[in-house]
């Protein structure tokens, strides 16, 4: 209305025509409007280039910007040992050039003064060390090894005589301590000391240019790390290790010892750190032992219908065999691996005889030092003889110790169809062939899925469910071994999973040395209220990171049918 | 006279006038924001994403309420709130907490809150509040501009104090545009401009803590600490660079997830986007944000009155200012300022500021038809 008026009257130029005091108003309102509007569209034009330019920079970054590519950083002229990737190719070991510095005693001019200046620049070293090996009278001595390029050209500066470098390369890990114990380290002068660094040395130094590939998932490894650490903190462990192996492959996805060091700086490492506890730690693990036992009295013809009667007292040798939950009626095989009872599980071994028993273990490979690259492999600890009280106890996992990894081998069998699986550290893509050998009949496999699927939703591992995955366990609440028998207040728990239950792919073995009770535990200790909940909270963030579909939950249906008793 | 409606039929009716795909966007956004947060702490639920979640849903209804009630109970409201802002701010400085070295938290029983950020929208609506009530030939006079300029100085100082130079960049920024929009002549800003010139260096030089410059520095060049300051830019660019234009998968970032990248919950969560879901993801997500503020700028060129225009356009451009903010800051554009990326980032009272914002737009869409007294005291 406005504007129609206000163009007509601009057209005849008439304004001195009309009362001027009516109509400045008029104007100034449509000028504010007009304006308003401009100023808007300017406005808005203005964030749309700002749009437009973080639009562009995104486009840069992501695309076209030179940010470092997964490995291959490093020129190859001085790759002289070839890097280790996990199995995405995430880059966990690589070869940088740094220099060392040297020096040539006779050439330096005044030590004292170099020495005082070295010492500056390098605060971390001793002057009197340095001043010594500057007086020494040798052509060569080194000062301090692998400098930064930084503190290289710091020391370049001081422009003294005598000091040189040479180029040396080092190796490092860029993952720092989350694989540290698979990983290993190098030495000085770059000889692999210790885990795949030493297992895959030939291979690593023959073929500098292209990089090894292990079966380590550094995604499973950063989640198994978390969650043991965390406990470890809330139950005050001593130490804590941890397993994920693939059960169709035998390929270990992830593999954790605590307490860890970083392999960056090695030597400033405790042993006890170092100490790998997953392959080279054994121990009595209790009853994560007995679905081994249970497998034997199937594979020996026992029936799990019927029922044992772990009710009665059992001595052996005047040891009376105890149990944690005390049963007053007469048990079958699912209730018993589900309430954990010794005395059950002692009796299925007792029928099956030592030596069944000892075959059997034997068949799984747990005589012997787990066959894995590293050679931080440990042989177990057997009993030296072997009479009824040992096939009993040996039958609940006490008097043998075997390695973390030894067990998680020798349950993965169980789980698989009934295939003993050759652990590795090496990525095995699809389709090759793996070294395996049948130890049970896949009904008894079958059978043992559906026993240690029970004893999540009925038994001990119930504080490890999650739910829709069919995840399958056992709880081992050992105690330790002490002078004069076992301490009941030092425990070793331990955690079996696996999961999905249909077919199982994936299994976790966790363990504690000498957890405590935490706020929330109800004062227990036991495997079930800490190793259980982490290998549960494992499971949950592995199922989530591999994007596994749920399955329909038919375990919980199985004990009505194949008899097992509530 | 144009015809009016003469009343809105109760509450339903005025959850039917409310523009449902604003809502709608914002709670995808924040969907997102909760996968990202999921993934950022690999999957563990209850590390943020659950939380992130309840705060969004809290947020949504928070922001229906606020745009059911009456439009001229928060017109009224605007000094008020200004004011009780401003105490709140000198609130922190007496009795604040301090969190990561800034104070900036006010602890109250319930919860820790920050007052700063409730400080962006108080500004806001400040402002509008006193350009609606300013007749047209005072804009450009030195009531016009000074008195919005101190509206503006009062909390930005306070919150430089703290310090915290994004919220205070935040605050300036908006408060600038609604002068802008408001009609003050350009020569002003033309000459305001010049004067900017010329203090920004004096600034730097005075105004500045070291670390804030310090800041600035390693920003322009990030080889001047290849450990400290710049870590953060050089890993968001690497776990940007590494997702490539398609990314690599929900849940299959490596750099970002595996705490290569500092802070990957909060201010670099779009590291996490970026790396999984790669350049098209980046532009998806930018997408979202400009869909919000394009359908926040067509409501407020529907807008009658003054008040209602400029503080819609102020709160548009508050939060597209911490998206650009943000993202440049990731990008590596500029300097780390300390800037979430709203409705995504992990964090409290970001979120429940950004969507109560929301629903005061809501609310003066809802309420359009309604007048606004101008020129009226100070209290309405």
């Amino acid at each position: 209305m406005n504007d129609s008026k206000n163009n007509a009257r601009m057209a005849r130029g008439l304004s001195e025509f009309i009362p001027a005091r009516q109509l400045v108003v008029e104007d100034l309102e449509f000028k504010a409007v007009r304006e308003g509007r401009t100023r808007i569209i300017i406005g808005v034009l203005v964030f749309f280039g700002v749009f437009l330019i973080i639009l562009g920079r995104l486009a840069e970054v992501a695309v076209w910007h030179d940010a470092p590519p997964p490995y291959d950083s490093v020129q190859a002229d001085i790759k002289t040992r070839a890097d280790i990737l996990d199995r995405n190719g995430v880059l966990l070991a690589t070869t940088l050039e740094t220099f060392s510095l040297h020096a040539n005693s006779k050439l330096v001019s005044d030590a004292d003064h170099t020495a005082e200046l070295i010492v500056t620049v390098l605060p971390y070293l001793n002057y009197d060390k340095v001043y010594k090996r500057l007086t020494s009278g040798k052509d060569f001595v080194w000062i301090k090894r692998n400098l930064t390029p930084k503190e290289r050209q710091a020391v370049f500066e001081l422009g003294q005589p005598g000091l040189f470098f040479r180029v040396e390369p080092r190796r490092v890990y860029p993952s720092g301590r989350t694989a540290a114990h698979v990983l290993g380290w190098t030495d000085v002068d770059m000889n692999g000391a210790a885990g795949a660094e030493r297992a895959f040395e030939t291979e690593l130094m023959e073929k500098p240019g292209s990089p090894k590939k292990l079966s380590i998932d550094i995604r499973f490894q950063n989640v198994l790390t978390e969650e043991l650490q965390w406990g470890m903190g809330r139950f005050k462990a001593s130490g804590a290790a941890g397993v994920i192996l693939d059960v169709q492959s035998g390929e270990i996805l992830s593999l954790v010892s605590l307490p860890d060091f970083d392999p960056n700086s090695y030597a400033a490492a405790s042993p006890q750190t170092k100490f790998n506890r997953a392959t080279m730690g054994t121990y009595e693990l209790g009853s994560t032992f007995k679905p081994l036992t249970m497998a034997l009295a199937l594979e020996t013809g026992a029936d799990p219908n019927t029922l044992m009667p772990v009710q009665n007292p059992l001595v052996i040798r005047r040891k009376s065999i105890r149990d944690d939950h005390k049963s007053s009626t007469p048990l079958a095989m699912f209730k018993i691996l589900s309430d954990s009872s010794n005395r059950g599980t002692a009796m299925y071994a007792l029928n099956a005889g030592d030596v069944a028993q000892q075959d059997f273990l034997r068949k799984f490979g747990l005589f012997d030092r787990v066959p894995i690259e590293l050679a931080e492999s440990a042989a177990p600890q057997l009993p030296r003889e072997w009479q009824d009280l040992t096939t009993a106890t040996v039958s609940f996992g006490h008097g043998i110790a075997v390695s973390p990894l030894a067990l998680a081998t020798a349950l993965s069998a169980l789980l698989n169809g009934g295939e003993l699986i050759v652990p590795t550290l090496q990525y095995r893509s699809v389709g090759q062939v793996q070294p395996r050998s049948r130890v049970i009949k896949p009904e008894t496999s079958d059978m043992m899925r559906d026993m240690m699927r029970y004893v999540v939703t009925d038994g001990t591992g119930r504080n490890a469910d999650v739910p829709g995955f069919g995840l399958m366990g056992k709880t081992g609440t050992a105690e330790k071994p002490g002078r004069g028998g076992y301490q009941e207040r030092k425990l070793v728990t331990s955690f079996v999973a696996a999961f999905p239950h249909s077919q199982p792919k994936y299994l976790i073995f966790v363990t504690y040395d000498e957890p405590k009770a935490a706020p929330g535990t109800y004062g227990y200790a036991t495997a079930g209220w800490n190793a259980a909940p982490t290998a549960g909270q494992v499971a949950e963030r592995v199922i989530t990171l591999t994007g596994m579909p749920p399955e329909r939950q038919l375990a919980e249906l199985l004990p009505t049918t194949t008899g097992g008793q509530r | 006279m144009i015809t009016r409606r003469s009343e809105y039929g109760g509450l339903r009716g005025k959850l039917f006038e409310i523009d449902w795909l604003l809502p709608t966007l914002i709670f995808m956004t924040g969907l997102l924001g909760v996968a990202m947060i999921y993934a950022s702490t690999k999957g563990v639920w209850d590390a943020g994403a659950q939380q992130h979640l309840t705060r969004l849903i809290m947020g949504l209804s928070l922001m229906i309420l606020i745009a059911v009630i009456d439009f001229r109970f928060w017109f009224g409201m605007a000094y008020p709130a200004y004011l009780a802002s401003l105490l709140l701010l000198i609130g922190v400085e007496v009795f604040g907490v301090s969190v990561n070295g800034s104070q900036r938290w006010l602890d109250i029983y319930v919860t820790r809150i920050q007052p700063s950020e409730i400080m962006k929208l108080a500004v806001v609506l400040a402002l509008a509040r006193f350009y609606h009530d300013l007749p047209d030939w005072r804009i450009s006079k030195p009531t016009g501009v000074l008195g919005a300029l101190i509206i503006i100085a009062l909390p930005a100082l306070l919150v430089l104090r703290q310090p915290d130079l994004g919220t205070t960049l935040l605050i300036i920024a908006p408060g600038l545009m609604i002068i802008f929009l408001a009609g003050v002549r350009w020569r002003i800003i033309g000459s305001g401009l010049i004067a900017a010139a010329i203090a920004v260096p004096l600034f730097y030089k005075f105004g500045l803590k070291d670390y804030q410059r310090e800041r600035i520095w390693t920003f322009l060049d990030p080889s001047r600490d290849p450990s400290g300051a710049s870590y953060h830019i050089t890993q968001s660019k690497i776990a940007l660079g590494s997702g490539g234009v398609n990314g690599k998968g929900f849940m299959k970032g490596t750099q970002a997830n595996l705490d290569y990248v500092p802070e990957n919950r909060t201010d670099f969560i779009f590291t996490v986007i970026g790396e999984q879901f790669g350049l098209l993801g980046g532009i998806g997500m930018m997408a979202l944000y400009m869909g919000i503020a394009a359908i926040c700028m067509i409501i407020a060129a529907r807008m009658k009155n003054v008040f209602s225009k400029l503080m819609i356009a102020g709160i548009t451009a508050t939060f597209m200012l911490y998206v650009y903010i943000n993202l440049a800051m990731v990008t590596g554009l500029a300097p780390v300022v300390g800037v979430p990326l709203p409705l995504i980032s992990y964090g409290g009272t970001v979120m429940l500021v950004v969507l109560a914002g929301f629903g005061l737009i809501l609310s003066a869409h809802v309420h359009r038809n309604s007048d606004l007294p101008r020129g009226a005291g100070l209290l309405l």
